[in-house]
């Protein structure tokens, strides 16, 4: 053999199959254990060497459940199924739920595709007392089929050998024959008649998408085939339910085969207490207790307190005012005199004094707590509970129980939120969930400081906390009445309730830091420097001399101004600003303040990630409608408790 | 009847589903519902819960109302 030979593979399935994870252990770099959509909506490539010769490009595809696509995310699968030409797909599926995923092998495999089917969760499968005919399995179908645990590690060397054996052609590919009832075997023939030339699917698979009148199957064949004729022959179908025809007989041959192959080897029981803590945690009473005592203790009691609390205190008092703080103080001072280049580093405004202290000892500590605490909702499936729960509270305000994980996340990082809100399913409820985090969502370095600030006192903390849950009620009542398009509907996969694995919550927590270090830390110091050009230039006082006027307004002190401008830069800027100013207010005063600065635009890059996300006019509305807003509530809360006396 | 209209811890066979709405309808194929597809309703509040296979799912009142069922009664 001569040289290296480089094929590319590509994994496909539905959600939560474990996709990332087997991604992980071929290429041994870690995408992100997908447990909730979206954490496999950017397209993750890795490239695994095997042996001297042999070399893998893995892409990790989004969530894909047929051929026939929803959702943008699956469209994008698509697209690379049609343009990648891969040597080898890895169509991933969760094996106790081979029926249910079958169908879709099926549609590959009649696409002429290089499919190896991929048993994995093999383990569950084995609790639930089947047994599984695997060489019998893939005569039947004619392509390999591999089982695997992917959370244990097992099956991998057996994947990659059959992977390399697909990718070099050694493999003999005997796909079954997918026979449909007469109605749909003629309507395809006759389409396979009228398609001429050659394309990256089968004829056959793509007369299917055509019937169905797929939009990207449309695209894919070229101007000069009878195209006209095709979707003048296929308007017929659509309308007499050819979908559902197709998907019925392709389903009915999956449950035939693994009626051959799949057996029942003894009736086993789940354990009592896990049955009992699944129930109850999907009850539509005992699981919002659930939910709060999860709150409670994973968000109150370990992101506030410890992270916020403990860590904060450690790493902000301990390490940088009294040793680092200190020190490059006294090292720039020496170095470069009282010039103004002295406060681009040091001072109260420089960037390791300021940019890399908040980075390092506010944001940090929050950050890492709150993305570790999130892994073990997730993974636990916990999430998946809170959205069931919440759905049809949320449908009031015009969104689904789905739109529960980017609102969740943006307590950790509006900014990574933002982009989640891909998964949602509507643009009108993408849109929707941008403008709430924008406009309510405390992002964590927010919530760090207003609970370090606001946690002494727990009417304070009520005060400000009920004020943002009014507000992201009427807020949503507002948007969901005004915006147009239709309410989005709510479906999703409950998992069982798993003990979250110690080494894929560490992995998945670290990859999100890692996301977090370099998309967010960066754009930190160059704040930093930013700020120090508005300052050294004036434009800040001017800027901030206009922003006092709204503070006074609300109440507030002069000192405000500065702070809500460097809220924009980073919102956390501001909050950490607050913290530095906080002996000087009194306790109406930091209530307001917390209030109108979690309201108040979103930081520097939440607002970039918008742009790219939900257009620039869009954008520009949003924080052109929050600003006005967050002061005017800033006004009301303070008369009220003016009058109530607090 | 509807899924709505089924009745906590019953288990029975899908008859049809409304093809007019064509989103839902794949939402609902994705699923694995089909006619002759037998699940268990296992929730209904807040929103409906129901096994099919070995999957457990949550669907909203919306999707719900578009799959018709009937009583599945044990044979033999």
């Amino acid at each position: 053999m001569t040289g290296n030979n480089k094929y590319k593979v590509l994994l496909v399935g539905n959600p939560n199959v474990g996709k990332s994870l087997l991604f992980y252990h071929i290429t041994g770099k870690y995408a992100s254990v997908s447990n909730y959509p979206g954490t496999t909506v950017a397209i993750t490539k890795g490239v695994a060497k095997i042996g001297s010769h042999h070399e893998l490009e893995v892409i990790d595809t989004p969530g894909f459940y047929n051929m026939i696509t929803i959702t943008e995310e699956e469209a994008v699968t698509k697209r690379i199924i049609f343009e990648e030409k891969p040597d080898v797909i890895l169509h991933v599926i969760d094996a106790k739920n081979i029926e249910r995923m079958l169908p879709l092998t099926l549609q590959l495999l009649e696409a002429n595709l290089p499919v190896i089917l991929v048993l994995n969760m093999y383990d569950e499968l084995k609790r639930r007392g089947l047994e599984i005919e695997l060489s019998h399995l893939e005569h039947d179908l004619g392509i390999p089929v591999v089982c695997t645990i992917a959370t244990k590690k097992y099956g991998i060397d057996n994947l990659i050998s059959r992977i390399i054996s697909v990718a070099e052609k050694r493999y003999k590919f005997q796909p079954i024959k997918i026979g449909y009832s007469t109605l749909v075997e003629d309507a395809i023939t006759r389409v396979v008649e009228l398609i001429k030339n050659e394309y990256p699917i089968s004829k056959r698979s793509l007369a299917t998408l055509l019937l169905q009148g797929d939009v990207e199957a449309y695209k894919l064949i070229d101007k000069e085939e009878a195209v006209d004729e095709i979707s003048k022959f296929a308007g017929g179908f659509v309308k007499n339910d050819i979908s559902l025809k197709i998907a019925y007989d392709r389903h009915r041959m999956a449950v035939d085969i693994i009626g051959e192959n799949i057996y029942e080897n003894e009736k086993k029981k789940v354990s009592g207490i896990k049955n009992l803590l699944d129930k109850l945690t999907l009850h539509p009473i005992f699981g919002f207790i659930a939910v709060f005592i999860i709150l409670y203790f994973g968000f109150y009691k370990f992101v506030g307190g410890f992270g916020a609390g403990t860590l904060v205190d450690l790493i902000e008092t301990n390490l940088f005012e009294e040793i680092i703080n200190p020190y490059v103080n006294s090292f720039f001072s020496k170095i470069l005199g009282d010039s103004i280049f002295f406060s681009l580093f040091a001072g109260d405004y420089g960037i390791i004094t300021l940019g890399v202290r908040y980075a390092f000892a506010i944001v940090l500590p929050v950050v890492s707590t709150f993305f570790l605490m999130f892994s073990v909702i997730e993974d636990s499936g916990f999430l998946v509970r809170i959205s069931m729960l919440l759905d049809k509270i949320l449908k009031k305000i015009g969104l689904s129980g789905r739109s529960v994980i980017p609102l969740i996340l943006g307590l950790g990082c509006g900014t990574m939120a933002t982009v989640v809100t891909r998964t949602l399913e509507t643009k009108r409820e993408r849109y929707l969930v941008t403008f709430l985090l924008a406009l309510t969502i405390p992002c964590s370095a927010q919530l760090g400081v207003i609970l370090g600030l606001l946690g002494g006192s727990f009417s304070m903390l009520m005060i400000w906390f009920v004020s943002i849950l009014v507000i992201f009620l009427i807020s949503g009542f507002v948007l969901n009445k005004y915006t147009k398009g239709e309410q989005a509907t709510f479906f999703m996969e409950i998992p069982p309730i798993r003990m979250p694995k110690l080494g894929n919550v560490m992995v998945k927590t670290f990859s999100r830091l890692k996301w977090y270090a370099f998309e967010i830390i960066p754009i930190f110091i160059y704040a930093s420097a930013l700020i120090w050009i508005g300052k050294i230039t004036k434009i800040f006082d001017f800027l901030t001399y206009i922003l006092t006027f709204p503070a006074k307004w609300a109440g507030l002190p002069d000192k405000m101004g500065e702070i809500f401008l460097y809220g924009f830069f980073r919102r956390d800027f501001g909050a950490a600003g607050l913290y530095d100013i906080q002996d000087i207010m009194t306790n109406k005063q930091l209530v307001v303040a917390s209030v109108v600065l979690t309201l108040f635009v979103p930081c520097i890059a939440q607002f970039a990630v918008m742009i790219k996300e939900r257009g620039l006019k869009t954008s520009i509305f949003i924080f052109l409608s929050v600003i006005p807003f967050a002061f005017i509530f800033g006004m009301i809360l303070n008369s009220i408790l003016g009058i109530w006396g607090y | 009847m509807n899924l709505i209209e089924a009745k906590l811890n019953e288990t029975y066979i899908v008859e049809s589903i409304d093809s007019k709405d064509d989103n839902a309808m794949k939402k609902l194929l994705s699923m694995g519902i089909l006619p002759g597809t037998e699940l268990k309703v296992l929730q209904k509040k807040p929103t409906i819960v129901f096994e099919v296979y070995h999957s457990r799912f949550a669907i909203d009142n919306s999707l719900g109302e578009k799959v018709y069922v009937t009583k599945n009664h044990p044979q033999g």
